[in-house]
């Protein structure tokens, strides 16, 4: 048993390690600094995060006081597990797999129920240090800002009330699409995106916001619909619109005192219901894990039959198709003497197919809403356009860190069309492959308007910035897949300025367009810059 | 060919791979040899264009490889020690790629992919996906890659780890014939591989050149260097803090050690029983490694 700890705490310490010195900390970073701004604004602003309206009144949010900085604290927390903390920890048994350790932790003593544990521990871990680094930001906050005293509890219940089970839930869950064919690849991001809002979000708000809203969720992994009912519940009973979200009001905001939300036992019973939660995922993992041997796949134990022997004249021959003679079939000197023509131009049309050919049925599907984007009338244009840019997600995400994920960096890097700055390569490439899959939607928009053309243009290269340059500087796909399915989420929630491509019915004004083109630049500049680092350093 | 003008290259953190290496290569297969750590495999990326050196510089046909990437690229095959395939694309998808980064295209691309994975012996492969290869089938699509675009220059890193005895020949025979009228740039810790094909052998420890020589004056310089003994297995542990032993076996008349160097650095009566032997490359290659061979 100790042997088995022994190994669980030492997979823990270099996961942890490994994570803490990953580009995906200083994400975690980028998102406290914004959360922390958005969620725990300046009092003196006109943002809330606290809101509701009692009759004919003004809109009124909390005075910023600790039980008021607290519970935005473990709101925030609860966002951050919402919309950020799968994608920091998801892919931790995919890189076992891919790198080739998983091979040599298969060869030890170590069970599958250890490793998986031993993953989820170490999930766990990290999550919990940036759910650390929120609460003390929220203290940081309430001592730049606040007023009143400092009431210790007031941060912790609320937060750990949240946290724990959010952290145990998300790491097993993490675990759970790492280890199940299907969801351990690109499209499991996306598909995580969609069950994480509506399943552990939105379904758990719906269960906890009955008539009466005095019930807690029946089911609430990530707490989120929890601290809604308790912000609720500690509110003045006519009190209504009551928000957790962000609110900007031009008009001032009615800063009044409030005491807070007091937890009752039902509700830490629930959230200690939800920790438990964690351990389904977990099962269902150690069940599906094939402890990296293909063989104990199960659709490969139902599917494959063992081979049948080969005849005996096949025997003679090698499994890969050659005669076993050390010489070769014909000579070097006998090969066709062959011209190259070396050029950017041939690397970007190489690199544009293999995007094509790297994804053999989401491809068709991408050309089918493409298709169906430029054809359909009205609202199913826009439907299918929506479609569109969501099936881009798992087809692109990972193509600006395909040689860092496949270890081909000097295979690739040293061939001589290639243009010198990679991360150039890369967005041009993509930006060829966005606008050839894109032909249907493009012929749609320039027969619409010239302000759509530019807005899909504009949008399709900011696309191509953000993709090949966040995965270059990252050495892979996830940032993108989580920032930019947020964007799109907020795109077809009718977020005008969201819509950067313009085919969901705003985005059009020249500010918007200037904007997205100007963060595709940011994002170029900014790899270019780590790439001569890189070069410069031999990293 | 190559001129390789003082190259240095110091890693951040202080790790200096290369220091002010200087080496004239000529047409012909050059074995680059040297403990782990000594620098080959950052000199072979420097040569390939992938690592810029920090100091230094290397000349191809008079031109500067390091501030003319794109010169070398053209002319280069290059075959590193690590390297990654796409597990999703077939051999032949693979090689058409690669050979579309070249500049090559159309049928004569097609043709030369499937020349050369006759070549390397994976033609009955070429429409499997690279996840389901093994080791050395990698291996040889890697070999297959670097042989896309007829390089002049050939920079070839361990290519014979994961080969079986029989490819292993193979890819010998093949560079041996490659050379002709190119530059081969060969790094292995495989002593034989480099007996067998390189005219010329150089050997790198911490980063600096410290021997340059054909096999053959590497082996004269080895005469009357390399002594074989049999001492008591209660003696070996000894024997071998004060040798440099290039082999040893047990057997039932006690342990029979292969050692280079000196001779008198053996105790009494097993000094007088050391009897010299013909050197091999490799006992070579260990006098080299000695203190004060250089």
């Amino acid at each position: 048993m100790s042997r088995v700890l022994l190994a669980m705490g030492a997979q823990l310490g270099a996961e942890v390690r490994t994570r803490l010195r990953s580009a995906g900390t200083l994400v975690a970073l980028a998102f406290i600094l914004v959360g922390s701004t958005l969620w725990m604004p300046d009092p003196r602003g006109k943002a809330a995060s606290l809101t509701w309206r009692l009759a004919g009144e003004a809109v009124n949010t909390p005075m910023y006081r600790s039980p008021y900085v607290g519970a935005a604290t473990a709101i925030l927390t609860a966002v951050f597990f919402v919309l950020v903390a799968f994608y920091l920890v998801a892919g931790s048994v995919r890189r076992d797999r891919e790198t080739g350790v998983g091979a040599i932790l298969a060869a030890t003593p170590l069970g599958k129920g250890a490793y998986l544990a031993g993953k989820v521990a170490a999930n766990t871990a990290y999550l919990g240090l940036i759910a650390a680094m929120i609460l003390a930001v929220g203290v940081g906050k309430f001592l730049a800002f606040g007023e009143g005293p400092f009431e210790p509890a007031r941060f912790l219940l609320p937060w750990l009330l949240v946290s724990v089970p959010a952290m145990l839930f998300v790491a097993a869950m993490a675990v759970l699409f790492d280890v199940t064919p299907g969801l351990r690849s690109r499209s499991g991001l996306v598909i995580w995106f969609f069950v994480s809002m509506f399943l552990f979000t939105a379904l758990p708000l719906a269960l906890g916001d009955g008539p009466d809203a005095s019930g807690l969720p029946a089911f609430d992994p990530i707490g989120l619909a929890t601290l809604h009912v308790l912000v609720k519940g500690s509110l003045p009973p006519e009190a209504r619109e009551v928000s957790i979200g962000l609110i900007f009001r031009d008009g001032p905001l009615t800063r009044v005192p409030w005491a807070g939300i007091e937890i009752p036992w039902a509700a830490a019973a629930g959230r200690a219901a939800s920790a438990l939660l964690a351990v389904l995922p977990f099962l269902l993992s150690v069940a599906l894990f094939d402890r990296f041997d293909p063989a104990r796949r199960l659709a490969w134990r139902v599917l494959r039959r063992p081979p049948a022997s080969p005849p005996a004249a096949e025997n003679a021959s090698a499994p890969d198709g050659g005669g076993r003679t050390a010489t070769a079939a014909f000579r070097i000197q006998e090969l066709p003497a062959i011209d190259a023509n070396p050029g950017a131009r041939a690397a970007f049309l190489a690199e544009a197919r293999l995007i094509w050919e790297s994804s053999p049925l989401l491809r068709w599907a991408l050309l089918a809403a493409g298709v169906a984007g430029g054809a359909l009338p009205g609202e199913s244009a826009s439907f299918a356009a929506a479609a569109f840019l969501l099936i881009l997600v798992p087809v692109i995400s990972e193509a600006g860190a395909r040689e860092a994920l496949a270890g081909s960096e000097a295979l690739v890097f040293s061939q001589p069309s290639v243009p010198l700055s990679g991360a150039l390569w890369k967005t041009g490439s993509l930006a060829l492959f966005l606008l050839a899959v894109s032909a249907p939607l493009l012929f749609r928009a320039a027969l619409s308007s010239p302000a759509r053309l530019i807005a899909l243009v504009t949008g399709l290269l900011f696309v191509s910035a953000f993709a090949s340059c966040s995965a270059f500087l990252t050495r892979g796909g996830k940032l993108f897949s989580g920032l930019y399915l947020a964007l799109w989420y907020a795109a077809v929630n009718r977020l005008a300025a969201a819509d950067f491509c313009g085919v969901l019915g705003g985005g059009l004004e020249p500010a918007v367009r200037s904007g997205y083109l100007a963060a595709g630049a940011a994002f170029l500049g900014l790899a270019m810059l780590v790439e001569r680092r890189r070069r410069l350093t031999g990293r | 060919m190559l001129e390789i003008r003082s190259l240095s290259m110091r890693y951040p953190g202080g790790t200096t791979a290369l220091s002010e290496l200087s080496l004239s290569v000529g047409e012909g297969v050059l074995g680059l040899l040297g403990p782990n750590g000594a620098g080959k495999s950052t000199l072979m990326s420097i040569l390939a264009t992938v690592t810029r050196p920090t100091a230094g510089t290397f000349l191809w046909e008079g031109v500067d490889g390091v501030e003319h990437p794109l010169a070398v690229r053209r002319v280069l095959g290059y075959l590193p020690q690590d390297f990654g395939v796409y597990d999703k694309l077939t051999a032949r998808e693979f090689l058409l790629y690669l050979g579309r980064l070249k500049g090559l295209s159309g049928a004569a691309l097609k043709s030369r992919v499937d020349h050369l994975l006759q070549l390397v012996n994976l033609h009955g492969a070429a429409g499997r996906r690279l996840g389901g290869f093994s080791g050395g089938m990698r291996q040889r699509v890697g070999i297959a890659q670097a042989l896309l675009g007829d390089p002049k220059l050939l920079i070839v890193d361990e290519p014979t780890v994961g080969l079986d005895p029989e490819e292993r020949v193979r890819f010998r025979n093949l560079l041996s014939e490659i050379a002709h009228g190119r530059v081969v740039i060969l790094s292995t810790h495989i002593v034989s591989d480099v007996e067998a094909v390189a005219g010329t052998i150089a050997v790198l420890r911490a980063g600096r050149l410290v021997c340059r020589a054909t096999p053959e004056e590497l082996l004269s310089k080895a005469a009357g260097r390399v002594f074989a003994v049999v001492v008591p297995p209660d003696r070996l542990a000894e024997v071998q803090r004060r040798l440099a032993v290039s082999s040893l076996s047990r057997r039932s008349d006690g342990v029979h050690v292969r050692f280079v160097g000196d001779a008198s650095a053996l105790a009494g009566a097993e000094a007088g029983s050391a009897s010299p032997v013909e050197p091999t490359l490799e006992d070579a290659y260990l006098l080299t490694n000695l203190p004060g061979a250089a």
